[in-house]
């Protein structure tokens, strides 16, 4: 029986080993003395382009194909003919186990199996699908094992490497304060992140497709379709649009990118993008604008004013030291207001502080005592601010050069209250000065009362909508101003 | 070498400003022109009222920023009449808005040789 069997001639380098392999040293014995069923086995092994072993006998003498002699690498060839135990030593104990069950009959099946092989001088881990089954012999009892061995490891590296890349896009997608998606060649939404169904309330799902243009602002959706046009042909997605805030019931202006994913042959398969919230950014930069535009009003303002004050002056005193002097002071009373006036939005502006100012740049430390400030605190408005700061300025300065600060018993009080009256509610302040001296009076006609009195009488009415009364006897002054408040406006108790 | 000033003598301009020192000085500069003033008026009703209570005004000057107001009910009044102003403003041309898109706009402080060029030039 044996001369009628040969190998497969001719079938690779695994068919020639076997033929010329000297089995007689082995528990296999001569090639020429082995059972059909053995023969059968190896010769349909050695054909097959999967790796398969055979693993014959109680020691699993190893025989195997070409396909198997490259996944051994450096064991092939001394694994021909050794015992499997032997033959890998680092697995025996596994492949024991396959041995007794195979030998009883029984098959083996794993996938991915983890092992830890010494093919090439160290160890490595490898990952195989390993199928084993029984080989009967004629007396119908199992005389070996057959093994198909595939290695998995490039696969199961591979997915694990996808794995660990899919985790970091979604650990990074999802860690990210802005809203991270992913959508088609034409803008339809293929996948958002849990951020988005937070922001916009939107379910998952709804967002798909161009379930995400529902929350956009439809002012902005005309944008957003002619950004998701142009970046088909640049390449590129940026634009600003308004996204609804489902915690704020409002919308907020994003700022939208996105970078193309393509194909080996470059072309655009998908976007990734990110919206991100700028909408404190807008809304600083808008606050920005406006303050810039109000400054630039303030300053133009300014110097027509700054130019009236000049030519005011000078009609009064002409050319020379007193112009200096006097115009020099409401530049400097000007300046002060304009202080104010650039703190106001961090410190509204009351009258009290408008009061201080004045006096404090009178520079006359030893007068405290014989002024008295008396009143609630009273919010002014910008836009009277400056008119009523020079008025006071006037006032201030008259009574130190010319009037009760002028002698040792003069004395300064400003009072006032608000009040509601028919027309409103209404501040009234008075100024009085007492203890004047009538001599200085009449050595300075002119000048006492002069401008402060006439920006008394004619620009706080003009410009406050000012009731004022200017009265000025041998010993005193009395001023008194009613200016209408706007309605609402804070009014504290004494300060 | 600037042109000179057109004669303003005898022209009747209404002023509507609401900074007094400013008003002042254009009063004084539109009167030392030989010009016979409206006003200066402060606010929208009180140029609205001005306007209604005369008979001839020649042209206006207005300040388009009126404390809380706009000055634009008054623009629309005189345009009704048929009478020619100009708007002064503190603000950049490019950011005020603008229903009187052809009338002239000057910056502040306003040069009065050029408000009379633009009025009666």
């Amino acid at each position: 029986m044996s001369t009628a069997w040969t190998l497969p001639n001719g079938c690779g380098e695994l068919s020639d080993l076997v033929r010329t392999y000297d089995w007689g040293g082995t528990p296999l014995g001569p090639i020429a003395d082995w059972p059909q069923s053995l023969n059968f086995a190896v010769s349909t092994l050695l054909l097959s382009p999967v790796p398969i072993v055979l693993l014959w006998g109680e020691d699993g003498i190893m025989i195997y194909n070409d396909a198997y002699s490259g996944f051994a690498g450096g064991r092939h060839p001394q694994l021909l003919g050794s015992k499997v135990r032997e033959g890998w030593p680092e697995v025996a104990e596994f492949n024991d186990h396959v041995m007794r069950v195979g030998l009883a009959g029984g098959t083996l099946s794993y996938r991915d199996q983890e092992l830890t092989l010494n093919r090439y001088g160290g160890p490595e881990q490898v990952w195989m699908n390993l199928d084993y089954s029984p080989v009967f012999d004629e007396s119908g009892r199992p005389a070996g094992v057959i093994a198909i061995v595939v290695e998995s490891t490039e696969r199961v590296l591979a997915e694990r490497r996808l794995r660990e890349s899919e985790a970091l896009f979604r650990t990074l997608a999802q860690g990210i304060p802005q809203l991270v998606w992913r959508a088609g060649i034409d803008g339809a939404c293929i996948w958002s992140s849990p951020q988005w169904l937070a922001y916009t309330g939107q379910s998952d799902g709804a967002s798909l497709g161009w379930g995400w243009l529902e929350v956009v602002h439809p002012d902005d959706i005309a944008a957003a379709q002619i950004a998701w046009h142009d970046a088909s042909v640049s390449g590129h997605l940026s634009y600003e649009h308004r996204l609804c805030n489902a915690a704020e019931g409002r919308y907020r202006w994003f700022q939208t990118r996105a970078t193309p994913v393509r194909d080996g042959r470059g072309r655009i398969v998908e976007w990734l993008g990110t919206s991100t919230d700028i909408d404190d950014l807008h809304q600083f930069q808008e606050r920005q604008q406006v303050m810039v535009s109000e400054l630039q009003h303030r300053t133009r303002n300014l110097l027509g004013v700054v130019r009236a004050i000049a030519k005011q002056t000078m009609a009064v005193t002409g050319p020379g030291e007193r112009f200096k002097e006097q115009f020099n002071d409401r530049l400097s009373a000007l300046s002060r207001v304009q202080g104010l006036l650039s703190r106001s939005d961090q410190e509204p502006i009351t009258l009290r502080a408008l009061i201080e100012t004045e006096l404090a740049a009178l520079d006359a430390p030893a007068l405290r005592d014989r002024i008295r400030l008396d009143g609630p605190v009273v919010r002014l408005r910008k836009a009277t601010v400056q008119t009523f700061a020079l008025a006071l300025h006037e006032l201030a300065t008259n009574a130190l050069k010319y009037g009760a600060l002028t002698t040792p018993q003069g004395r300064l009080s400003v009072t006032w209250r608000t009040c509601a009256s028919e027309e409103g509610r209404r501040l009234l302040v008075e100024w009085v000065e007492e203890g004047l001296v009538r001599e200085r009076q009449i050595q300075q006609p002119v000048t006492r009362g002069g401008y402060g009195r006439e920006l008394i009488e004619r620009a706080l009415p003009y410009a406050l909508k000012a009731r004022t009364r200017y009265e000025l006897s041998d010993t005193a002054l009395h001023c008194a101003i009613n200016i209408p408040l706007p309605e609402g406006e804070a009014t504290g108790s004494t300060a | 070498m600037t042109a000179p000033a057109p004669a303003l003598t005898g022209k009747r301009v209404l002023l509507v400003e609401d900074d007094y020192f400013i008003a002042v000085d254009l009063k004084t500069w539109f009167e030392e022109g030989g010009a016979q003033v409206l006003g200066p008026v402060p606010s929208v009703d009180e140029a609205l009222a001005l306007i209604a209570g005369t008979a001839v005004i020649d042209a206006a000057v207005l300040d388009i920023n009126l404390q809380d107001e706009l000055v634009y009910p008054v623009a629309d009044a005189l345009q009704a009449r048929g009478v020619p102003f100009l708007f002064a403003t503190g603000y950049d041309p490019a950011s005020v808005p603008s229903p009187h898109g052809a009338v002239a706009l000057c910056q502040k402080p306003i040069d009065p040789q050029v408000v009379a060029r633009t009025l009666f030039g």
